[in-house]
């Protein structure tokens, strides 16, 4: 499925959201980088949307510094409510008036959304990438025309995702978990409290750690194997996001000394990381 | 924007201030103006505040601010996160007309946190993921009576 047939699905989608429940005003798609994905057609004829993009990046940066970054907000107001979702590295924002039926609300944006946003990462996973692989992209916007039906988007032709989810996507089947994906990450030394002596973990881009979660669901991802890509020599660590906010989207990885000294590795060395799945 | 880095930078030196009183063997005296004005808030967040799996706590009027937190190595960040919620509420209820806001619930990764607004006063309730939010929400609201619009 090409970007523009994909783009053109969620917007659809958006669309039936909207027939569903008719107090929902307002549906986009989003990148923490602020690229709208997609949305629905009233807020497409408004600059609505990037004010609330903008004010959710900002907020999603605050909760990473604080606790880690954001997995959704509900802004209740005494006439309306705003809802966002983040599911695999994007987010989903939903508004719809005070009195719109919490139950449904919840279904769409806690089930229907990350259902969605999974597929369109398995369809078009370009598309979906990672805040760090399009920082360049801010106030992009993905404009789209016609209305494909919803259906299509529910099709197996998922041959151009296949690179990295060879799965086809289907969302009312149980979800289907894609290969474990390997990341290369650049070798930096993790320094530890001398005190607590030295760390037997490994701290990674918490933003790949996300997309592992997002991609395996509720599987148990506790380790993660590390390949030395110059000496080939393979360990496995327990994992950490990274601590140090200026280090995140840098592709970088922290090591302790003696876990580089076992893998055979150093600092500005390139290893590739697979998560251990269970 | 301006006013939203004053407000921040404002913030940070009011629970700086905080910070510095609670450094002091006994306990700190509160300020006046919320020992009068937010005394039964106080006592409500206090209540709250023993819960478990509530970390604490963040009041803010535009005079001063007080908290009461597990953790407060990270305050700041905490403190900063608030600010930053309800800057999104106001860029939100600007764009799609929200009204005075009922309550936010802000999830993230290692925890969640609950802001409100009490008359003038604005209100962070920090928690565990696995609390519900609702219920403190419920509590909450014995004091957040929003004007409606």
């Amino acid at each position: 499925m090409t970007t523009e047939a994909c783009t053109l699905a969620l917007k659809s989608t958006l669309e039936e959201i909207k027939s569903v429940c008719p107090e929902v005003s307002n549906t986009f798609i989003f990148k923490p980088d602020q690229t709208i994905i997609a949305q629905d057609a009233t807020t497409e004829e408004t600059t609505l949307a990037q004010d609330a993009v903008k004010a959710f990046a900002a907020l999603n940066g605050k909760a990473k510094s604080a606790a880690g970054g954001l997995d959704s907000a509900t802004f209740l107001g005494v006439n309306s409510q705003v809802r966002l979702v983040r599911a695999n590295s994007m987010f989903f924002a939903i508004v719809a008036k005070r009195s719109a039926d919490e139950k449904i609300l919840t279904v769409i944006s806690r089930v229907l959304a990350p259902a969605l946003l999974k597929t369109l990462q398995a369809l078009q996973p370009e598309l979906a990438e990672s805040e760090t692989e399009s920082n360049q992209a801010e106030g992009q916007e993905i404009r789209i025309s016609g209305e494909p039906r919803t259906s299509k988007y529910s099709s197996n032709k998922a041959e151009s995702a296949a690179n990295k989810t060879p799965q086809v996507a289907q969302v009312d089947n149980e979800p289907v978990l894609p290969d474990a994906p390997v990341t290369q990450f650049m070798v930096e030394t993790l320094h530890t409290n001398r005190l607590m002596g030295a760390a037997d973990y490994v701290r990674i881009d918490s933003q790949t750690i996300e997309t592992w979660k997002d991609m395996f669901g509720n599987k148990k991802i506790d380790e993660v194997q590390v390949e030395d890509t110059r000496t080939g020599k393979q360990q496995r660590f327990k994992f950490k996001p990274l601590k140090d906010e200026k280090l995140e989207g840098k592709g970088v990885i922290q090591i302790p000394e003696k876990a580089q000294e076992s893998l055979r590795t150093k600092k500005g060395a390139l290893v590739k990381v697979k998560p251990i799945i269970e | 924007m301006s006013k939203t880095k004053k407000t921040r930078e404002e913030l940070i030196n009011q629970i700086a201030t905080v910070i510095l009183e609670n450094a002091t063997p006994d306990a700190p005296p509160a300020p006046p103006e919320l020992d009068t004005k937010n005394q039964s808030l106080r006592e409500n967040l206090a209540q709250i505040r023993s819960l478990p799996g509530v970390t604490g706590y963040i009041l803010k009027d535009q005079a001063t601010a007080v908290f009461d937190m597990e953790d407060s190595a990270n305050l700041v960040d905490y403190a900063i996160l608030a600010s930053e919620t309800f800057d999104a509420y106001a860029t939100l209820t600007a764009a799609f007309e929200l009204g005075a806001m009922e309550n936010t619930l802000v999830e993230c990764k290692e925890a969640q946190m609950l802001c409100t607004t009490v008359d003038e006063a604005s209100v962070a309730v920090f928690m565990e993921k696995n609390v519900d939010s609702k219920e403190i929400a419920i509590k909450l609201q014995t004091q957040a009576k929003p004007v409606k619009n």
